[in-house]
């Protein structure tokens, strides 16, 4: 009896893992939703801090916030120097990443046109410097900084020099602060 | 653009047991008497065991018959046994004075020094500077003056690789945080084919060197110009092209010394000097421009997770970013 | 219950009712439940043969998917992607799920038979064992088939394998699918040394001992000091992944090639884990084919026990490309040559055996031959391989693919068919066609020369390791074409086997008790042999009790019937030394290792899980091992 409803538990439990989780497609040449000229020309047009509302910001098919994309998002945070201003989420020169406050949003599209666009104070567009497909592993490894992603798919270290814990075993409670001042 | 753009090439791949190398053909004379003992051994050791499979002795051969000396299976065993320790003894031996040749080729004097740092999926090559002229960072193309030894400061930023260029020399893992310095000896002109033979990722077949071994008068004026900047542009399509260059993504990895494109050197492979290459895409397609065009545009189809991205430029730009590299001689 | 009724020993029961007697001790529980809680080593073996017959299909499939894919040049039929994983899960399962657990698997059912034993020591363990590798197999093939399988080779290096350059979770299953595999294969080991050195039959002293079961004993403790070196580095490699830590990290004061020490450390045994067991039933075949105990007995023994110690000392020959000191290169060039003498040693004691006597040419004693034919080439370019400055040029090319495949192939594979033609009716009851047999070893052999000479001389030209195509111009495709059309041959070869198997299991049972006229103890039960394996437990006089007459084997009695009894013999002489209760079957051990299965499949997430996850292990391990009066352990 209790083997009996043991292996049917298993059974269940397989069948249930099998279907629950997808495949976790790697694609290499991914054309991501990339904003049309016009569209990005317009969002440049945005001056103020907060941007306006923003129409429809969707994430394209591509972004994915797998274990994967993240850890790539964390090898590209490194080689494109995101470390320079923002350290390894802790703020700096920019804001900090691993707080809740994300002053130009937080959804992945939000980020995105963060990055690529640049904001007020500071942040530089990254538009023409960064490849797609890496920018949004970036906007996946912000969202997981600021803990929007389950801990389970974060990596754990670079193999470069680092001076904060890993990030897979950061506290959860991320610190509620505001934007870090900048130097004058 | 589905059909591949193979690469027509001269260039010989390599076989190590008839290279060209000095070093490696001191290894091909010890493979040959090592592979030609092994099948002699093998050869031998097949007849003793089908002999005995086969052959019915109990014929001949009484068992409860005292027998002699010679016909005891132990005395064979221990005869066979012996027979193995001297071989094996033998091979240590050549084995054991073979590397100490190889060690005393190394011991020459070189007549420059590269840093060859290996990348997922391209090798970088850093010359040292020299009476004639200054330090120069060029990509894929191992550039060697014939006749005279070089040493090879090998590393790797990333991770594991390893040299091999099967008609020079034996193959160097490039170790991450392990520094590794060889010195390799072309005594023939030609074009020797090599490749990383430590799986390193998505793209490991496809992260091939070539070592060009020239006489050292060409080399110098090879390593001359080498070390010069990248020309002005002249003419409309290349200096928009410049622009493109400078203001798409490809700056921001790629350096053009004397351009004003950003770039890393250790990003992306150095293109001061590409039209000059042979070969695009670490060995991978011949250096045209219907090539480039198609690299450019698409290198995803050709080497599938490699670091460079699609680029979805205009005819045009892209037509002018073509002819601007075509400038860099 | 049972303890209040009086003792009943089989000198007290009529001869025609003990056997009834005891099956009605030995047999597990009727139905499924029953089946969950076997702990009889032989249809635990039947399992663990099944499931690695299972995994080697997989792994196969693999193969084949990897020949089409080099068939010809340019090939882009799988992208490297794919390519990356299918060649990491091809070597991984044959390895880790085929090659160490079919070995042990046939030991699991052959060594107590061969030493008259009625049981394997902690017959709980070994259920344990078989579930723990079945579950780790069936995750990492989820995993595989959710893309999620590992990538970076049968070796993972780090920093590939790493937490930067290894992406994802996919070499975090790798690690731990190591973890499962390593913790059935060391309770395994267990199993079979303590057999060996407790259970044998009263007079089996140490001379006794047939070859296969010195070999095993040799492989169990290779694997006792090899696995836990893998184990270490394994877990390392998890850490570093998982919590950030530092040990292949060159940045932070890790270091990558010591990984390679670790890993090779266990590696190079490995092939001799297995390798000896191969040799154990090449003797094995081989004595009976020509019905006389090998010649040059110590000699053999001596040889597997020292290829068994040599196997630690020449890891160094894996990484003779790193840039170590020379000096130290050319001492494990030495050692590596070394290892040759003992191999050679074996194969002029099976030529001595032959020699001058009418060798049957049965499909066991063919596979040998197949051995013969195919480890040689292994061999010897594995000899070649100790020097250094061969090995600098051969290293990481398809030299290595066509030698290790070879050595595995020729010097594991075809006497582990051989052994399974063999047993086939000690685990049935029924005879393999010898006819299909044949067929199958003339395939066989072709398929395996066909499909690695190829890739010897590929490897010469210049072609490396693990690239997913190769351009037109290389002038490989040919030589490619031929191993691709090998393998498809070795492929059909298996096919030729299975159909043996389907047909002669439609067969009656009627094989007899010792069809080839064997001489060792497995042959005195009856094939297929009984629950309790022997009704009186043999007592021995030579190593080969079977070939002495019919009187030759004694009987023990004295032992009880309506309760599970084995006897305990001294480690030397094999002096019977105590009565022994046997433990019940239970379910515990499937319990304790779903336990084990989920903690560590939740630490591939999760560092805790280590942590929660003890917590249903230990619940798991104390209700298997909790003391009921005669039910013990």
């Amino acid at each position: 009896m209790i083997a009996r409803a043991l292996i049917g538990i298993l059974m269940i439990a397989v069948i249930a893992l099998s279907l629950s989780l997808v495949r976790v497609e790697r694609d290499f040449a991914p054309k991501p939703g990339r904003p049309s000229p016009a569209e990005a020309s317009v969002a440049l047009g945005t001056l103020k801090p907060g941007g306006d509302a923003l129409p429809t910001a969707t994430e394209p098919s591509g972004y994915r916030e797998d274990a994967a994309s993240v850890s790539n998002g964390q090898s590209a945070y490194e080689n494109f120097n995101c470390v320079g201003c923002h350290q390894h989420g802790g703020g700096g020169i920019g804001p900090a990443l691993i707080d809740d406050e994300w002053i130009y949003g937080s959804l992945p599209m939000e980020i995105y046109r963060t990055i690529s666009e640049g904001r007020p104070n500071g942040m530089p567009a990254f538009r023409e410097k960064i490849p797609e497909t890496q920018l949004w592993q970036l906007v996946s490894y912000v969202r997981a900084l600021g803990g929007l992603v389950p801990s389970v798919r974060l990596p754990a270290r670079t193999d470069h020099l680092q001076a904060t814990p890993p990030l897979s075993l950061q506290e959860r409670q991320v610190p509620t602060s505001g934007s870090v001042e900048t130097e004058p | 653009m589905t059909a591949l753009l193979p690469l027509t090439d001269s260039s010989s791949y390599g076989n190590f047991l008839s290279p060209s190398g000095v070093s490696a053909q001191l290894v091909a004379q010890h493979s040959w008497w090592l592979i030609g003992i092994c099948a002699l051994i093998e050869i031998a050791t097949l007849t003793l065991f089908f002999l005995a499979l086969l052959r019915d002795q109990t014929k001949q051969a009484n068992p409860s018959a005292r027998v002699g000396y010679l016909r005891r299976p132990t005395v064979w065993i221990g005869v066979g046994v012996t027979t193995t320790v001297l071989i094996l003894s033998g091979f240590v031996a050549t084995s054991f004075l073979t590397d100490r040749a190889l060690a005393r080729i190394e011991g020459a004097e070189p007549y420059t020094h590269i840093e060859v740092i290996a990348h997922q999926w391209w090798w970088e090559l850093r010359y040292s500077g020299w009476e004639g002229g200054a330090g120069f960072v060029t990509a894929n193309e191992l550039h060697l003056p014939a006749g005279k030894s070089v040493s090879l400061q090998l590393s790797s930023p990333d991770v594991i690789h390893s040299l091999w260029i099967p008609e020079i020399d034996r193959k160097r893992d490039m170790i991450p945080g392990r520094e590794q310095s060889v010195q390799l000896m072309a005594p023939q002109t030609g074009i020797f084919r090599g490749r990383c033979a430590e799986f390193c990722g998505y793209q490991h077949a496809h992260m091939d060197i070539l070592a060009i071994a020239e006489p050292p008068e060409q080399f110098d004026r090879w390593r001359a110009a080498q070390a010069s900047a990248a020309p002005t542009p002249t003419g409309e399509l290349p200096l928009h092209g410049a622009q493109i260059f400078s203001q798409a993504v490809c700056g921001t990895c790629h350096v053009v010394r004397g351009s004003d494109a950003p770039g890393y050197s250790d990003t992306a492979p150095d293109l001061t000097h590409v039209a000059g290459r042979l070969t695009l895409a670490s060995g991978l397609l011949e250096n045209n421009v219907v090539n480039l065009t198609a690299w450019i545009s698409d290198p995803q189809h050709f080497k599938p997770g490699a670091k460079m991205t699609v680029n979805q430029l205009d005819p045009q730009d892209l037509r002018a970013l073509v002819a601007y590299l075509e400038t860099l001689q | 219950m049972k303890d209040a009724d009086p003792p009943l020993y089989d000198t007290d029961v009529p001869a025609g009712e003990l056997a009834g007697r005891l099956s009605a001790a030995w047999s597990d529980s009727p139905g499924f439940r029953g089946w969950l809680s076997s702990v009889d080593h032989k249809s635990i073996a039947r399992r663990y043969l099944i499931t690695a017959s299972v995994f080697l299909l997989l792994g196969g499939i693999l193969s084949l998917m990897i020949r089409v894919q080099l068939s010809a040049p340019n090939r882009r039929w799988l992208s490297p992607d794919a390519y990356n994983q299918i060649f990491t899960m091809h070597g991984t399962t044959m390895m880790f799920l085929f090659a160490v657990p079919v070995m042990e698997a046939v030991a699991v059912f052959i060594v107590p038979l061969m030493v008259g034993s009625r049981i394997i020591a902690f017959p709980r363990l070994n259920a344990f064992s078989y579930w723990v590798y079945l579950f780790g197999g069936i995750m990492v093939w989820v995993a595989f088939f959710l893309n999620i399988g590992p990538d970076a080779g049968w070796f993972s290096y780090p920093p590939l394998a790493g937490p930067e350059y290894g992406a994802g979770k996919r070499s975090d299953f790798w690690a731990q699918l190591i973890t499962f595999t390593e913790i059935s294969a060391l309770a395994v080991s267990v199993e079979i040394i303590v057999t060996v050195f407790k259970f044998r039959a009263p007079g089996m002293s140490l001379q006794r001992i047939p070859i296969f079961v010195w070999a095993m004993l040799v492989t169990s403790f290779c694997i006792i000091f090899a696995m836990p070196s893998i184990v270490v580095c394994s877990s390392m490699l998890i850490a570093d992944r998982l919590v950030g830590t530092h040990f292949f990290n060159p940045a932070e004061g890790g270091d990558a090639l010591l990984w390679q020490h670790l890993f090779w450390f266990f590696g190079h045994p490995e092939v001799y884990i297995i390798f000896l067991p191969a040799v154990g039933m090449a003797s094995t075949i081989i004595e009976t084919g020509a019905r006389r105990g090998i010649v040059g007995y110590p000699l053999a023994v001596i040889s597997i026990v020292s290829i068994g110690f040599l196997s630690f000392g020449l890891w160094v020959h894996h990484m003779f490309a790193t840039g170590l000191p020379r000096v130290g290169n050319s001492l494990f060039t030495a050692s590596s040559m070394a290892i040759a003498i003992p191999t050679g040693a074996q194969l002029f004691c099976w030529i001595a055996t032959c020699w001058g006597r009418r060798v049957r040419l049965t499909t066991p004693v063919l596979f040998v031959a197949a051995f013969f034919l195919t480890f040689l080439s292994g061999g010897l370019t594995g000899v070649m391989l100790a020097s250094v400055p061969f090995d600098q040029q051969a290293t990481d090319s398809y030299f290595i693919v066509g030698h290790i495949h070879y050595v595995l192939l020729g010097g594991a594979v075809a006497p582990l068919l051989g052994a399974f033609y063999y047993w086939f009716p000690k685990f049935s009851g029924r005879h393999l066609s010898e006819y299909w047999g044949r067929w199958h070893v003339v395939l066989y052999v072709i398929g395996v020369n066909l499909a690695f000479a190829p890739m010897l001389a590929l490897g010469v030209r210049g072609m490396t390791r693990r690239i997913y195509t190769y351009p037109d111009h290389a002038g490989w495709g040919a030589l490619n074409f031929a191993a691709t059309l090998g393998a498809g041959i070795i492929a059909m070869s298996f096919l030729v086997f299975t159909v043996n198997i389907l047909r002669s299991l439609r067969q009656p049972r009627n094989a007899g008790d010792n069809p080839w006229d064997a001489g060792t103890l497995e042959w005195a039960s009856s094939s297929p042999p009984p629950v309790y394996n022997f009704a009186y437990i043999p007592v021995i006089i030579s190593r080969t009790p079977l070939w002495d007459g019919a009187d030759a084997i004694g009987q023990v009695t004295g032992l009880q019937v309506q309760r599970k009894e084995v006897i305990v013999t001294r480690g030397l002489d094999a002096v019977p030394d105590l009565r022994d209760p046997v433990p019940t079957p239970t379910l515990w051990p499937f319990v304790a290792a779903l336990a084990t299965t989920a903690m560590l499949i939740g630490s591939i997430f999760k560092p805790s899980a280590l942590v929660w996850g003890s917590i249903p292990v230990a619940v798991g391990m104390i209700g298997w091992l909790y003391p009921r009066r005669g039910k013990n352990t």
